[in-house]
Protein backbone atom coordinates (compact mmCIF):
# COMPACT_ATOMS: atom_id res chain seq x y z
CA UNK A 1 0.00 0.00 0.00
CA UNK A 2 1.52 3.35 -0.60
CA UNK A 3 1.74 5.48 2.40
CA UNK A 4 -1.27 8.07 1.50
CA UNK A 5 -3.41 4.54 1.26
CA UNK A 6 -2.35 3.72 4.49
CA UNK A 7 -3.23 6.66 6.21
CA UNK A 8 -6.30 6.60 4.18
CA UNK A 9 -7.32 2.99 5.50
CA UNK A 10 -6.01 4.74 9.02
CA UNK A 11 -8.51 6.73 9.12
CA UNK A 12 -11.31 4.66 7.96
CA UNK A 13 -10.33 2.49 10.54
CA UNK A 14 -10.67 4.81 12.85
CA UNK A 15 -13.97 6.24 12.08
CA UNK A 16 -15.38 2.87 12.12
CA UNK A 17 -14.34 2.51 15.78
CA UNK A 18 -15.80 5.31 16.73
CA UNK A 19 -18.83 4.92 14.94
CA UNK A 20 -20.56 3.22 17.70
CA UNK A 21 -21.63 -0.17 15.76
CA UNK A 22 -18.73 -2.21 15.33
CA UNK A 23 -18.83 -5.98 14.92
CA UNK A 24 -16.11 -8.39 16.63
CA UNK A 25 -15.57 -9.34 13.31
CA UNK A 26 -14.61 -6.19 12.35
CA UNK A 27 -12.68 -5.72 15.23
CA UNK A 28 -10.41 -8.84 14.60
CA UNK A 29 -10.08 -7.60 10.87
CA UNK A 30 -8.73 -3.96 12.22
CA UNK A 31 -6.07 -5.62 14.50
CA UNK A 32 -4.96 -8.19 12.04
CA UNK A 33 -4.63 -4.91 9.81
CA UNK A 34 -2.96 -2.46 12.46
CA UNK A 35 -0.39 -5.49 13.36
CA UNK A 36 0.53 -6.59 9.91
CA UNK A 37 3.01 -3.35 9.44
CA UNK A 38 4.73 -1.01 11.72
CA UNK A 39 3.49 1.65 9.21
CA UNK A 40 -0.13 1.12 9.67
CA UNK A 41 0.28 1.04 13.48
CA UNK A 42 1.78 4.08 13.14
CA UNK A 43 -0.27 5.70 10.95
CA UNK A 44 -2.84 5.25 13.21
CA UNK A 45 -1.45 6.65 16.18
CA UNK A 46 -1.33 9.39 14.31
CA UNK A 47 -5.35 9.80 13.86
CA UNK A 48 -5.83 8.76 17.61
CA UNK A 49 -3.38 10.99 18.77
CA UNK A 50 -5.01 14.12 17.05
CA UNK A 51 -8.28 13.03 18.60
CA UNK A 52 -7.10 13.23 22.11
CA UNK A 53 -5.55 16.24 21.57
CA UNK A 54 -8.92 17.79 20.16
CA UNK A 55 -10.49 18.95 23.77
CA UNK A 56 -9.48 22.35 23.16
CA UNK A 57 -10.98 23.20 19.63
CA UNK A 58 -14.73 22.72 20.79
CA UNK A 59 -15.57 26.07 19.98
CA UNK A 60 -14.06 26.10 16.38
CA UNK A 61 -16.81 23.80 15.43
CA UNK A 62 -19.52 25.81 17.23
CA UNK A 63 -22.17 27.17 14.67
CA UNK A 64 -21.62 30.81 13.85
CA UNK A 65 -24.94 32.63 14.68
CA UNK A 66 -25.48 34.06 11.11
CA UNK A 67 -25.19 30.67 9.58
CA UNK A 68 -28.21 28.48 9.43
CA UNK A 69 -28.44 25.12 7.88
CA UNK A 70 -29.43 24.87 4.15
CA UNK A 71 -33.11 24.80 3.69
CA UNK A 72 -36.01 25.43 1.11
CA UNK A 73 -38.19 28.31 1.61
CA UNK A 74 -41.56 28.70 -0.32
CA UNK A 75 -43.51 31.39 0.68
CA UNK A 76 -46.43 29.03 -0.30
CA UNK A 77 -49.83 29.88 -0.88
CA UNK A 78 -51.58 30.44 2.69
CA UNK A 79 -54.31 28.03 3.04
CA UNK A 80 -54.02 28.78 6.84
CA UNK A 81 -55.62 32.32 8.51
CA UNK A 82 -52.91 34.57 9.89
CA UNK A 83 -51.95 33.82 13.51
CA UNK A 84 -51.93 35.95 16.20
CA UNK A 85 -48.47 36.99 17.08
CA UNK A 86 -47.48 35.60 20.48
CA UNK A 87 -44.33 35.85 21.99
CA UNK A 88 -43.24 32.42 23.07
CA UNK A 89 -40.11 30.41 24.16
CA UNK A 90 -39.38 26.75 23.16
CA UNK A 91 -41.71 23.75 23.42
CA UNK A 92 -42.44 20.07 22.07
CA UNK A 93 -45.45 19.06 20.71
CA UNK A 94 -47.21 16.63 19.00
CA UNK A 95 -50.17 17.56 16.03
CA UNK A 96 -52.03 15.51 14.83
CA UNK A 97 -54.58 15.97 12.15
CA UNK A 98 -57.17 13.44 11.63
CA UNK A 99 -58.49 14.31 7.64
CA UNK A 100 -56.57 13.44 4.67
CA UNK A 101 -56.02 16.20 2.89
CA UNK A 102 -56.51 15.40 -1.04
CA UNK A 103 -53.34 14.45 -3.21
CA UNK A 104 -52.28 17.33 -4.86
CA UNK A 105 -51.67 19.37 -1.28
CA UNK A 106 -50.03 16.28 -0.43
CA UNK A 107 -47.79 16.57 -3.50
CA UNK A 108 -47.14 20.26 -3.17
CA UNK A 109 -46.10 20.08 0.40
CA UNK A 110 -42.43 20.95 1.23
CA UNK A 111 -41.74 18.03 3.06
CA UNK A 112 -43.87 14.61 3.31
CA UNK A 113 -44.17 11.14 3.83
CA UNK A 114 -45.83 8.20 2.28
CA UNK A 115 -47.49 5.67 4.29
CA UNK A 116 -45.25 3.32 6.17
CA UNK A 117 -43.04 6.27 5.99
CA UNK A 118 -41.30 8.43 8.76
CA UNK A 119 -38.83 11.76 8.72
CA UNK A 120 -36.42 13.82 10.49
CA UNK A 121 -36.11 16.93 9.61
CA UNK A 122 -34.49 20.25 10.54
CA UNK A 123 -35.97 23.44 10.80
CA UNK A 124 -34.14 26.82 9.15
CA UNK A 125 -33.41 27.68 13.01
CA UNK A 126 -32.39 24.00 13.61
CA UNK A 127 -35.66 23.28 15.63
CA UNK A 128 -36.31 19.59 14.93
CA UNK A 129 -40.20 18.04 13.22
CA UNK A 130 -40.18 14.15 13.03
CA UNK A 131 -42.70 13.45 10.47
CA UNK A 132 -45.16 10.49 11.27
CA UNK A 133 -46.41 8.04 8.88
CA UNK A 134 -48.63 9.61 5.77
CA UNK A 135 -48.02 13.16 6.97
CA UNK A 136 -47.28 16.75 5.28
CA UNK A 137 -46.07 19.74 6.54
CA UNK A 138 -45.11 23.26 5.18
CA UNK A 139 -42.22 25.59 6.20
CA UNK A 140 -43.06 29.09 6.40
CA UNK A 141 -40.36 30.94 7.92
CA UNK A 142 -40.28 34.93 7.85
CA UNK A 143 -37.89 37.63 10.22
CA UNK A 144 -39.76 37.69 12.78
CA UNK A 145 -41.80 34.79 13.22
CA UNK A 146 -41.50 30.86 12.69
CA UNK A 147 -44.48 28.81 11.57
CA UNK A 148 -45.05 25.48 10.24
CA UNK A 149 -48.28 24.25 8.39
CA UNK A 150 -49.52 21.07 8.62
CA UNK A 151 -51.29 19.64 5.94
CA UNK A 152 -52.29 16.47 7.00
CA UNK A 153 -50.82 13.75 9.35
CA UNK A 154 -48.90 13.53 12.64
CA UNK A 155 -45.71 15.53 13.40
CA UNK A 156 -43.78 15.68 16.77
CA UNK A 157 -41.89 19.11 17.26
CA UNK A 158 -38.92 19.75 18.94
CA UNK A 159 -38.92 23.49 19.28
CA UNK A 160 -35.23 25.34 19.77
CA UNK A 161 -36.10 28.50 21.92
CA UNK A 162 -36.23 31.79 19.93
CA UNK A 163 -38.04 34.55 22.11
CA UNK A 164 -37.98 37.02 19.11
CA UNK A 165 -39.32 34.55 16.96
CA UNK A 166 -42.41 32.62 17.96
CA UNK A 167 -42.89 29.21 16.52
CA UNK A 168 -46.28 27.97 15.80
CA UNK A 169 -48.01 24.98 14.08
CA UNK A 170 -50.89 26.11 11.99
CA UNK A 171 -53.91 23.30 11.33
CA UNK A 172 -57.18 23.80 10.49
CA UNK A 173 -57.36 27.21 11.02
CA UNK A 174 -56.22 26.76 14.52
CA UNK A 175 -52.51 27.56 15.48
CA UNK A 176 -50.68 26.14 18.49
CA UNK A 177 -47.63 28.56 20.16
CA UNK A 178 -44.99 27.17 21.79
CA UNK A 179 -44.35 28.89 25.29
CA UNK A 180 -42.61 26.34 27.17
CA UNK A 181 -40.19 22.88 24.69
CA UNK A 182 -42.03 19.19 22.57
CA UNK A 183 -45.03 19.14 20.99
CA UNK A 184 -47.00 17.57 18.62
CA UNK A 185 -50.28 17.51 16.54
CA UNK A 186 -52.27 14.98 14.92
CA UNK A 187 -55.01 16.26 12.17
CA UNK A 188 -57.49 13.07 11.87
CA UNK A 189 -61.61 13.52 10.35
CA UNK A 190 -61.36 17.40 10.42
CA UNK A 191 -59.81 17.06 14.09
CA UNK A 192 -56.47 18.45 15.03
CA UNK A 193 -55.17 16.76 18.18
CA UNK A 194 -52.13 18.87 20.35
CA UNK A 195 -50.12 16.46 22.69
CA UNK A 196 -47.57 18.38 24.79
CA UNK A 197 -44.35 16.37 25.89
CA UNK A 198 -42.40 18.90 27.26
CA UNK A 199 -43.56 22.65 28.57
CA UNK A 200 -46.18 24.66 27.25
CA UNK A 201 -48.23 25.26 24.04
CA UNK A 202 -50.90 28.12 23.86
CA UNK A 203 -53.38 26.51 21.33
CA UNK A 204 -55.97 28.65 19.65
CA UNK A 205 -58.72 27.08 17.55
CA UNK A 206 -59.68 30.00 15.67
CA UNK A 207 -55.89 31.76 14.81
CA UNK A 208 -58.06 34.83 13.46
CA UNK A 209 -59.46 35.98 17.02
CA UNK A 210 -56.95 37.94 18.86
CA UNK A 211 -59.42 38.28 21.69
CA UNK A 212 -57.65 35.27 23.05
CA UNK A 213 -60.33 34.24 24.71
CA UNK A 214 -60.73 30.85 23.90
CA UNK A 215 -57.01 29.92 23.93
CA UNK A 216 -56.29 27.57 25.91
CA UNK A 217 -52.35 26.44 27.94
CA UNK A 218 -51.23 22.94 27.08
CA UNK A 219 -48.70 21.35 28.93
CA UNK A 220 -46.72 18.61 29.10
CA UNK A 221 -48.53 15.29 29.86
CA UNK A 222 -51.65 17.20 28.24
CA UNK A 223 -53.51 16.50 25.00
CA UNK A 224 -56.54 19.07 23.48
CA UNK A 225 -58.30 18.75 19.99
CA UNK A 226 -60.03 21.26 18.08
CA UNK A 227 -62.06 21.42 14.98
CA UNK A 228 -62.06 23.52 12.21
CA UNK A 229 -65.46 25.58 12.93
CA UNK A 230 -63.10 26.38 16.09
CA UNK A 231 -64.50 24.44 18.85
CA UNK A 232 -62.56 22.86 21.26
CA UNK A 233 -62.89 19.63 23.44
CA UNK A 234 -61.61 19.01 27.05
CA UNK A 235 -58.51 18.87 28.18
CA UNK A 236 -57.54 15.36 28.63
CA UNK A 237 -54.33 13.82 30.56
CA UNK A 238 -52.19 11.78 28.11
CA UNK A 239 -49.42 9.35 28.34
CA UNK A 240 -46.85 11.14 26.78
CA UNK A 241 -44.80 8.06 25.86
CA UNK A 242 -47.46 6.16 24.00
CA UNK A 243 -48.07 9.29 21.72
CA UNK A 244 -45.01 9.49 20.09
CA UNK A 245 -44.15 5.87 20.64
CA UNK A 246 -44.26 5.87 17.09
CA UNK A 247 -40.83 7.89 16.99
CA UNK A 248 -39.12 4.64 18.25
CA UNK A 249 -40.51 2.72 15.83
CA UNK A 250 -43.47 1.48 17.85
CA UNK A 251 -46.98 1.52 18.14
CA UNK A 252 -48.32 1.14 21.74
CA UNK A 253 -52.13 -0.46 21.54
CA UNK A 254 -53.77 -0.09 25.33
CA UNK A 255 -56.92 -1.97 25.93
CA UNK A 256 -58.49 -0.37 22.16
CA UNK A 257 -61.86 -2.29 20.28
CA UNK A 258 -60.04 -4.63 17.88
CA UNK A 259 -61.07 -2.79 14.85
CA UNK A 260 -59.72 0.72 16.20
CA UNK A 261 -56.48 -1.49 16.61
CA UNK A 262 -56.79 -2.87 12.92
CA UNK A 263 -57.10 0.94 12.12
CA UNK A 264 -54.28 2.25 13.98
CA UNK A 265 -51.96 -0.30 12.00
CA UNK A 266 -53.48 0.74 9.07
CA UNK A 267 -51.97 3.91 8.81
CA UNK A 268 -48.18 2.10 8.92
CA UNK A 269 -49.14 -0.81 6.71
CA UNK A 270 -48.84 -0.22 3.37
CA UNK A 271 -51.01 -2.60 2.22
CA UNK A 272 -54.42 -3.19 2.67
CA UNK A 273 -55.90 -4.93 5.58
CA UNK A 274 -60.20 -6.33 5.75
CA UNK A 275 -61.59 -7.98 8.23
CA UNK A 276 -64.36 -10.50 7.10
CA UNK A 277 -67.35 -12.10 9.86
CA UNK A 278 -68.49 -10.43 13.23
CA UNK A 279 -66.73 -7.97 14.74
CA UNK A 280 -68.22 -7.49 17.89
CA UNK A 281 -66.75 -10.51 19.86
CA UNK A 282 -63.53 -9.35 19.33
CA UNK A 283 -62.89 -7.60 22.52
CA UNK A 284 -60.31 -5.61 23.01
CA UNK A 285 -55.98 -5.37 22.09
CA UNK A 286 -53.21 -4.45 24.28
CA UNK A 287 -50.33 -5.05 22.42
CA UNK A 288 -46.78 -3.39 21.66
CA UNK A 289 -46.07 -3.40 17.79
CA UNK A 290 -42.61 -2.65 16.07
CA UNK A 291 -43.51 -0.70 13.31
CA UNK A 292 -40.92 -2.52 10.92
CA UNK A 293 -42.15 -5.69 11.45
CA UNK A 294 -46.04 -5.04 11.23
CA UNK A 295 -46.49 -8.27 9.33
CA UNK A 296 -45.44 -10.50 12.93
CA UNK A 297 -47.35 -7.77 15.32
CA UNK A 298 -50.84 -8.53 12.53
CA UNK A 299 -49.85 -12.35 13.01
CA UNK A 300 -49.66 -12.55 16.78
CA UNK A 301 -53.14 -10.31 16.59
CA UNK A 302 -54.91 -12.29 14.35
CA UNK A 303 -54.11 -15.47 16.55
CA UNK A 304 -55.00 -13.92 20.28
CA UNK A 305 -58.11 -13.15 18.91
CA UNK A 306 -58.77 -16.85 16.76
CA UNK A 307 -58.43 -15.13 13.49
CA UNK A 308 -56.66 -16.65 10.44
CA UNK A 309 -54.59 -14.55 8.12
CA UNK A 310 -54.68 -14.84 4.45
CA UNK A 311 -52.58 -12.58 2.50
CA UNK A 312 -53.35 -11.89 -1.06
CA UNK A 313 -50.53 -10.50 -4.00
CA UNK A 314 -48.26 -9.25 -1.02
CA UNK A 315 -50.99 -6.22 -0.42
CA UNK A 316 -53.82 -7.31 1.14
CA UNK A 317 -54.12 -8.98 4.19
CA UNK A 318 -57.72 -10.63 5.00
CA UNK A 319 -58.29 -11.29 8.74
CA UNK A 320 -60.95 -14.06 8.99
CA UNK B 1 -57.91 -22.91 14.58
CA UNK B 2 -56.28 -25.65 16.36
CA UNK B 3 -52.69 -24.23 18.41
CA UNK B 4 -49.70 -26.01 19.07
CA UNK B 5 -49.33 -27.28 22.62
CA UNK B 6 -46.60 -24.50 22.95
CA UNK B 7 -49.18 -21.44 21.72
CA UNK B 8 -51.53 -22.74 24.37
CA UNK B 9 -49.02 -22.77 26.98
CA UNK B 10 -47.64 -19.55 26.45
CA UNK B 11 -51.10 -18.45 26.85
CA UNK B 12 -52.01 -20.05 29.97
CA UNK B 13 -48.87 -19.68 31.66
CA UNK B 14 -47.21 -15.91 30.26
CA UNK B 15 -47.86 -13.65 33.39
CA UNK B 16 -45.40 -16.73 34.73
CA UNK B 17 -43.18 -16.61 32.33
CA UNK B 18 -42.80 -13.02 31.92
CA UNK B 19 -42.02 -12.97 35.67
CA UNK B 20 -39.36 -15.77 35.64
CA UNK B 21 -37.26 -14.19 32.39
CA UNK B 22 -37.96 -10.81 34.42
CA UNK B 23 -36.03 -12.31 37.32
CA UNK B 24 -33.39 -13.86 35.28
CA UNK B 25 -32.72 -10.64 33.47
CA UNK B 26 -32.92 -8.21 35.96
CA UNK B 27 -35.31 -6.20 34.00
CA UNK B 28 -39.27 -6.45 33.54
CA UNK B 29 -39.03 -4.74 30.30
CA UNK B 30 -36.37 -6.87 28.59
CA UNK B 31 -38.55 -9.88 29.64
CA UNK B 32 -41.31 -8.18 27.93
CA UNK B 33 -39.10 -8.00 24.76
CA UNK B 34 -38.29 -11.48 25.16
CA UNK B 35 -41.38 -12.97 25.92
CA UNK B 36 -42.47 -11.26 22.38
CA UNK B 37 -39.50 -12.78 20.95
CA UNK B 38 -40.15 -15.87 21.72
CA UNK B 39 -44.47 -15.74 21.08
CA UNK B 40 -43.37 -14.62 17.84
CA UNK B 41 -41.04 -17.49 17.29
CA UNK B 42 -43.75 -19.99 18.18
CA UNK B 43 -46.32 -18.85 15.97
CA UNK B 44 -43.49 -19.32 13.02
CA UNK B 45 -41.84 -21.91 13.51
CA UNK B 46 -43.70 -25.66 13.34
CA UNK B 47 -43.78 -27.45 16.87
CA UNK B 48 -41.03 -29.64 17.11
CA UNK B 49 -42.99 -33.68 17.68
CA UNK B 50 -42.70 -35.00 20.65
CA UNK B 51 -43.17 -32.99 23.49
CA UNK B 52 -44.05 -34.35 26.92
CA UNK B 53 -44.35 -31.80 29.33
CA UNK B 54 -45.43 -28.31 26.75
CA UNK B 55 -44.55 -25.91 29.81
CA UNK B 56 -41.55 -27.33 30.63
CA UNK B 57 -40.39 -27.21 27.31
CA UNK B 58 -41.72 -23.50 26.76
CA UNK B 59 -39.59 -22.34 30.14
CA UNK B 60 -36.75 -23.88 28.23
CA UNK B 61 -37.25 -21.94 25.40
CA UNK B 62 -37.30 -18.91 27.60
CA UNK B 63 -34.13 -19.77 29.37
CA UNK B 64 -31.95 -19.61 25.80
CA UNK B 65 -33.39 -16.82 25.16
CA UNK B 66 -32.58 -15.08 28.03
CA UNK B 67 -29.21 -16.99 28.33
CA UNK B 68 -28.38 -15.65 24.32
CA UNK B 69 -29.44 -12.16 25.25
CA UNK B 70 -27.11 -11.87 28.31
CA UNK B 71 -24.38 -13.62 26.59
CA UNK B 72 -24.96 -10.74 23.58
CA UNK B 73 -24.89 -8.39 25.99
CA UNK B 74 -21.67 -9.05 27.51
CA UNK B 75 -19.96 -9.93 24.28
CA UNK B 76 -21.54 -6.20 23.24
CA UNK B 77 -19.43 -4.49 26.63
CA UNK B 78 -16.40 -6.33 25.86
CA UNK B 79 -16.13 -4.78 22.36
CA UNK B 80 -17.36 -1.38 23.50
CA UNK B 81 -14.44 -1.53 26.22
CA UNK B 82 -11.83 -2.62 24.31
CA UNK B 83 -12.84 0.02 21.54
CA UNK B 84 -13.16 2.61 24.16
CA UNK B 85 -9.25 1.77 24.91
CA UNK B 86 -7.92 2.13 21.12
CA UNK B 87 -9.41 4.95 20.11
CA UNK B 88 -9.12 7.50 24.02
CA UNK B 89 -5.64 7.74 25.61
CA UNK B 90 -5.18 6.71 29.19
CA UNK B 91 -4.38 9.16 31.54
CA UNK B 92 -0.91 7.80 31.96
CA UNK B 93 -0.03 8.15 28.56
CA UNK B 94 -0.29 11.84 28.92
CA UNK B 95 3.50 12.71 28.35
CA UNK B 96 4.52 16.02 29.13
CA UNK B 97 5.10 16.74 25.59
CA UNK B 98 2.32 15.38 23.66
CA UNK B 99 0.30 17.18 26.67
CA UNK B 100 -1.03 19.27 24.58
CA UNK B 101 -1.20 21.11 20.91
CA UNK B 102 1.01 24.21 21.15
CA UNK B 103 -1.09 27.56 21.07
CA UNK B 104 0.18 28.67 17.48
CA UNK B 105 -0.85 24.75 16.37
CA UNK B 106 -4.37 25.28 18.03
CA UNK B 107 -5.00 28.74 15.81
CA UNK B 108 -3.78 26.95 12.48
CA UNK B 109 -6.20 23.98 12.89
CA UNK B 110 -9.35 26.33 14.15
CA UNK B 111 -8.43 28.29 10.71
CA UNK B 112 -8.42 24.88 8.84
CA UNK B 113 -11.38 23.70 10.50
CA UNK B 114 -13.31 27.58 9.86
CA UNK B 115 -12.64 26.94 6.19
CA UNK B 116 -15.09 23.36 6.95
CA UNK B 117 -18.80 23.90 5.65
CA UNK B 118 -21.05 24.35 8.46
CA UNK B 119 -22.79 20.65 8.53
CA UNK B 120 -19.49 18.89 8.53
CA UNK B 121 -18.23 21.30 11.57
CA UNK B 122 -22.07 20.49 13.23
CA UNK B 123 -21.32 16.85 12.45
CA UNK B 124 -18.12 16.23 13.72
CA UNK B 125 -18.90 18.34 16.63
CA UNK B 126 -21.65 15.92 17.58
CA UNK B 127 -19.38 13.16 17.32
CA UNK B 128 -16.44 13.91 18.77
CA UNK B 129 -18.01 16.35 21.95
CA UNK B 130 -21.59 15.19 22.85
CA UNK B 131 -20.17 11.63 21.96
CA UNK B 132 -23.53 10.60 19.42
CA UNK B 133 -22.59 7.68 17.52
CA UNK B 134 -22.93 7.59 13.39
CA UNK B 135 -26.25 6.31 13.15
CA UNK B 136 -27.70 8.55 16.22
CA UNK B 137 -26.72 11.55 14.14
CA UNK B 138 -27.55 10.45 11.02
CA UNK B 139 -30.84 9.86 12.64
CA UNK B 140 -31.08 13.17 14.59
CA UNK B 141 -30.10 14.95 11.65
CA UNK B 142 -32.15 13.04 8.67
CA UNK B 143 -29.03 12.10 7.21
CA UNK B 144 -27.93 8.97 5.52
CA UNK B 145 -25.16 7.39 7.24
CA UNK B 146 -22.60 7.71 4.25
CA UNK B 147 -23.01 11.06 4.27
CA UNK B 148 -22.63 11.61 8.08
CA UNK B 149 -19.47 9.05 7.23
CA UNK B 150 -17.83 11.38 4.28
CA UNK B 151 -18.43 14.26 6.66
CA UNK B 152 -16.30 13.12 9.38
CA UNK B 153 -13.96 11.57 7.13
CA UNK B 154 -13.51 15.06 5.56
CA UNK B 155 -12.94 16.95 8.79
CA UNK B 156 -10.57 14.37 10.15
CA UNK B 157 -8.27 14.43 6.80
CA UNK B 158 -8.09 18.48 6.62
CA UNK B 159 -6.95 18.58 10.53
CA UNK B 160 -4.71 15.62 9.83
CA UNK B 161 -3.29 17.44 6.79
CA UNK B 162 -3.17 21.30 8.45
CA UNK B 163 -1.19 19.66 11.65
CA UNK B 164 1.40 17.92 9.20
CA UNK B 165 1.70 21.10 7.28
CA UNK B 166 2.05 23.26 10.04
CA UNK B 167 4.71 20.96 11.59
CA UNK B 168 6.39 20.98 8.51
CA UNK B 169 6.71 24.36 8.85
CA UNK B 170 9.88 26.37 10.30
CA UNK B 171 7.70 28.17 13.26
CA UNK B 172 8.73 32.22 13.73
CA UNK B 173 7.35 31.98 17.35
CA UNK B 174 9.83 28.44 18.12
CA UNK B 175 8.29 25.73 19.20
CA UNK B 176 6.30 26.14 22.74
CA UNK B 177 6.17 22.41 24.00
Amino acid sequence: MSPDRVEQTAQDWFLRLTAGDMSAVELRRFREWREANPAHDAAFREVRALWNDLDPLEPAFAPAADQVMPHRIRPGISRTRAVAAIAALAACLLLVLASLPDLLIMIQADYRTARGEQATITLPDGSLAYLNTGSALDIRYTQTRREVAILGGEVWFDVIRDRGRPFSVLALGGSSTAVGTAYAVRDQDGIATVTVTEGTVRVAPDATDNTASTDHLVTAGQRIAYREDGSIGPMENVDATAAIAWRQGLLLLRERPFTEALEEIGRYYPGRILLLGDQTKLGTVTARLSLGQLDNGIDALAATHGLSVTRLAGYLVILH
Amino acid sequence: MTDSGLLQAYRDHEWELLRFLARRLGSPATAADIAHDLYVKLLGEPEPPQIRDSKAYLFGMAANLATDYLRVERRRGEILAEIDGLVWRRRDEMTPERHALARAELGFLATAIAGLPPRCREIFRLHRYEGLTQPQIADQMGLGITTVYKDLKLALETMLRARRQFRATPQEEGHRK
